[in-house]
């Protein structure tokens, strides 16, 4: 185990080795996993992690280097420091930090009922009920599962610029699944919830599992009646989350700096991308969002950020690094996985704001067309081509919701697409989930509110 | 006394901890699993080196089990005190789980374990950081050498060491170590508009046999090429397919459908679009796949699995008939197979599923310049962009090929945006025309080109 001051104390003692920055970041945690197959138990494990990483500045080199518990703090720092100086030859630009104000902090999240304090028997009856309560709403289902992990205990942050902050961490994340089978034709489906600022009251408070067994057994009938999508393009209403994944898929990732200078967005900074009323944030604080975050991984405090204002390309994320490159202030994206990675820029609640139409005034009217309700995964890619799985669909006929559709993957270059929005409901909803990049998968919500898309803004695959 | 704190641990050290441990608590029956990994990475950014990682991580997972009730837990320090808790933690699980009535034991050992020559190099285990920094520079000559504004966007060079072991009350006491070089990159061209997607090569190997340079110019001829903009169609019509578009770790079409599809778990659950076909001719007679973890120096061979069982070749399917699953000791049981050697542990649930090693599709002829010449009219699928989203228990896929190029006459007439290829991969491995001979070891896979014919090819 390490605490703050062995923290603190390591990195006074390298104050005077040549370091233009040291950041060392530590976890000592305890993880509960779960699996539940119906009513059976597959995997009950408890995991319980402590380790710690140097990032060091090194004459503008980084060097990195974490351990498992196994090297002393020096020692890592040492580690780090022989990184930096290794690629002394090869690296070619010197790195500089935007400086920041020092934070000395201790934050934990307002749990009402602690993670580690609901015995395993009260989780696994929880887990039990939801895949009951799903295979008996559903004759066609053939299995539910449920898959659920917390996260409890200390993460620390030390840096040789003054900050030095604690968090007690509260992280529980849910995601059902269910598998369908009829005449040869077969459905799989999932759900995701997931919270990091409050404890197991985000499962028995609100109660979502009757949210979650009506999404999965509605996602499986859709598949299992559904028909195939036709492929090609089409006017389409897209459902809240399917708009995050959007807004999370399409500009978000192209927005974090670090991927913004080889992107296509690169250059059409404060001009138009999307229509007027468009206005697109990534958010460090948004009601019981996953990706929510009072400091970043590098200590800075976190601001929103207006990625597309009223239509037109805006700010980007960034760390320290990339904000001293851009001469901007940081926007405290900085954020890593646990303590094995180094903070990267990393989204935290990207959404679509809200507009003035109700759902029925969006679908009325198109003759036809696509409304997507809910997604499977997606991915970018630098030339801002995207792609989201969609999971549950119905074809919309005359202004009307008409028959469900089978899953499908929608996908669009984001430069042209985000021209073809011509309407934002005026509901709003998130999803949360796991994002990934670079090896690292970091909690974030997604959201906006209902959208819709001219024929030519989103291409559909059709049916696998 | 050592002399760095690291030579203090070992794999098997921490077994017998975990042995002594079991002893002490009078556990019925244990298994201990326990990983040991040193790495080293360059990485790439914007056309630089730009930073050096260094990476010490251990890992301990313990199972034990009470007749027919099995518990678990993990720990990250080999430390005796640490050990003997997680052992305590483990039967605590055990004690609260209702009694799985397939629960047949841990495995014992009645196989001998084959040597495999070349799992482990000492010349990759002692690079130091300037070495893997002037590989990660000749990948980024190799991109650059190829003109046109190419650049390597992102990427890395990661030399890893890695020792793991498996030690049971039913006697096994296995350990190996192994080494792994892994080179990736990411090259671009255009700005703007014109920007090229992420045009990716990666490869890996046990030893230093790697040409980096010859991988950044691989991957830049994908971004010189896709920089000259194709104007696609819908259509259906034939595509080659990279070793990278279907063998890569993450997005590899076939190693995303196919791993859950030769799982035993799937099976037994009914959750694999292959369940009920074996012995049925389910595709080409140019398709023959097996799972082989015993060939030498592959990244993905090794003498047993994550529950100490001997490692096996498994035939899989036979010129597209169908032969078998995969399977760990607990599925095995169930189905009545037996154990193949392919328990794979997840670290972070601690879950033991059966899954493929080393996924082989057997070569074919021609390289992936030959197997281009062969198209008339097509495209040539280098990444695919959300295979990830692919329902792997009906085999439905709908991704975006990206990145693309247009093959005419045999010739490659540019790259192209937004085209979406979507099926069944059933429907798919049925009309294969061409397997080439430039298998590509990803580790889980070793994957070459293939030719699809009448692939949907759907454009905005």
């Amino acid at each position: 185990m390490t605490s703050l001051d062995q923290l603190a104390r390591a990195v006074r003692s390298f104050s005077d080795s040549g370091f233009d920055y040291i950041e060392l970041r530590a976890d000592d945690v305890a993880q509960t996993s779960i699996e539940l197959r119906d009513t059976s138990i597959d995997i009950i494990s408890r995991k319980r992690e402590s380790g710690h990483s140097a990032r060091v500045l090194k004459k503008g080199r980084w060097g990195f280097a974490a351990s498992d518990g196994v090297r002393d703090v020096r020692s890592t720092i040492t580690a780090a420091s022989k990184a930096a100086g290794g690629i002394a030859r090869s690296a070619v630009k010197g790195s500089n930090l935007c400086p920041v104000e020092p934070v000395k902090r201790e934050l934990a999240p307002r749990v009402r009922v602690p993670l580690d304090e609901v015995c395993l028997e009260d989780k696994v009856s929880y887990l039990a009920r939801l895949c009951r309560e799903v295979v008996k709403s559903e004759r066609r289902v053939t299995a539910a599962r449920a898959s659920y992990s917390d996260i409890t205990g200390d993460r620390y942050l030390v840096t040789s610029g003054g900050t030095e902050v604690g968090w007690a961490l509260s992280h529980a994340y849910l995601r059902t699944s269910a598998s369908g089978k009829e005449s040869g034709r077969l459905a799989a489906v999932r759900d995701e919830t997931a919270t990091v600022t409050s404890g197991w009251e985000h499962f028995a408070r609100s109660d979502p599992s009757e949210k979650i067994i009506e999404r999965l057994v509605r996602k499986v009938r859709s598949q299992m009646d559904g028909v195939p999508c036709k492929r090609g393009t089409h006017p389409c209403v897209l459902s809240p989350r399917v708009t995050g994944m959007l807004a999370h898929e399409a500009l978000g990732h192209l927005s974090e700096a670090d991927l913004f200078s080889s992107a296509a967005f690169n250059g059409l900074q404060g001009t138009r991308v999307a229509p007027k009323g468009v206005t697109m944030v990534d958010s460090p604080k948004i009601k019981h969002g996953f990706g929510n975050i009072e400091l970043d991984d590098e200590g800075v405090l976190p601001r929103k950020v207006t990625l597309i204002d009223d239509g037109i390309l805006r700010d980007q994320m960034t760390n320290r690094e990339w904000a001293e490159r851009l001469d901007a202030r940081p926007t405290g994206n900085a954020r890593s996985e646990n303590y094995r990675f180094p903070p990267i820029i990393r989204m935290r609640n990207t959404y679509i704001e809200p507009g003035d139409h109700s759902f029925e005034e969006l679908v009325e009217g198109k003759k036809s067309g696509y409304y997507c309700v809910d997604v499977g995964g997606g991915m970018a890619e630098s030339n801002s081509s995207f792609q989201v799985g969609i999971q549950e669909c119905f074809e919309i006929v005359n202004g009307e919701l008409g028959r469900p559709v089978r899953s499908l993957a929608i996908s669009g270059v984001a430069t042209e697409s985000l021209a073809f929005i011509d309407g934002l409901g005026k509901d709003f909803d998130i999803e949360s989930s796991y994002c990934g990049k670079f090896e690292q998968n970091m909690a974030t919500s997604d959201g906006g509110p209902h959208l819709s898309l001219r024929k030519g803004g989103i291409v559909f695959g059709g049916s696998g | 006394m050592p002399r760095r704190c690291e030579d203090r641990l070992s794999t098997q050290q921490a077994l017998e901890s975990v042995v002594r441990a079991a002893r002490k608590s009078k556990v019925s029956a244990f298994e201990a699993f326990a990983v040991l990994k040193m790495s080293k990475r360059v990485n790439i950014e914007s056309n630089q080196v730009s930073s050096a990682d260094s990476t010490l991580s251990s890992g301990l997972h313990i199972r034990v089990s009470d007749g027919h009730k099995v518990g678990g837990a993990f720990c990250n320090t080999f430390d005796e005190r640490e050990v003997a808790r997680c052992v305590s933690e483990a039967e605590k699980v055990a004690s609260i789980c209702a009694p799985d009535s397939d629960w047949t034991g841990f495995p014992s050992c009645e196989d001998r374990y084959r040597r495999i020559d070349g799992l482990y190099d000492k010349d990759v285990a002692s690079l130091g950081f300037r070495q893997i920094g002037q590989m990660a520079e000749d990948i980024i000559e190799g991109a650059s050498s190829v003109g046109g504004g190419v650049s390597s966007n992102f990427g890395s060079v990661e030399a890893m060491g890695r020792s793991v072991g498996v030690a049971n009350s039913s006697g096994i006491r296995v350990v190996f170590k192994e080494t792994e070089l892994r080179g990736t990159v990411a090259c671009v061209a255009g700005a703007g508009a014109t920007a090229t997607p992420d045009c990716m090569d990666m490869r890996m190997s046990r030893c230093r046999d790697l040409s980096f340079e010859k991988m950044g110019a691989r991957a830049g001829w994908i971004a010189a090429e896709s920089s000259r903009i194709a104007r696609p169609r819908t259509e259906k019509c034939e595509a080659v397919f990279s070793p990278m578009a279907l063998g890569e770790e993450g997005s590899g079409l076939l190693n995303v459908l196919l791993r859950n599809a030769f799982s035993g778990q799937s099976v037994v659950r009914k959750a694999s679009f292959l369940a009920d076909k074996v012995g049925d001719q389910i595709w080409s007679d140019n398709i023959t796949i097996d799972d082989n973890p015993l060939l030498s120096a592959r990244c993905g061979s090794r003498p047993f699995d994550d529950e100490g069982v001997p490692s096996s070749r498994t035939r899989l399917v036979h010129r597209g008939r169908l032969e078998g699953f995969v399977w760990d000791s607990y599925h095995g049981g169930i189905s009545g197979k037996g154990s193949t050697g392919n328990a794979v542990r997840d670290t972070s649930s601690g879950a033991v599923r059966p899954s493929p090693l080393c996924l082989r599709m057997a070569p074919g002829i021609g390289t992936l310049e030959k197997l281009i010449s062969t198209l008339d009219r097509g495209y040539l699928v280098w990444g695919c962009q959300g295979a990830h989203t692919s329902n792997v228990e009906t085999g439905g896929f709908s991704f975006v090929a990206n990145p693309a190029l247009l093959i005419e006459k045999g010739q490659v007439i540019g790259g192209v945006r937004g085209v979406m290829v979507s099926g069944n991969i059933i429907d798919l491995l049925a009309d294969v025309r061409a397997v080439g001979s430039d298998s590509v070891d990803f580790g889980c896979t070793l994957m070459p080109s293939m030719v699809f014919r009448n692939v949907n090819i759907t454009t905005g």
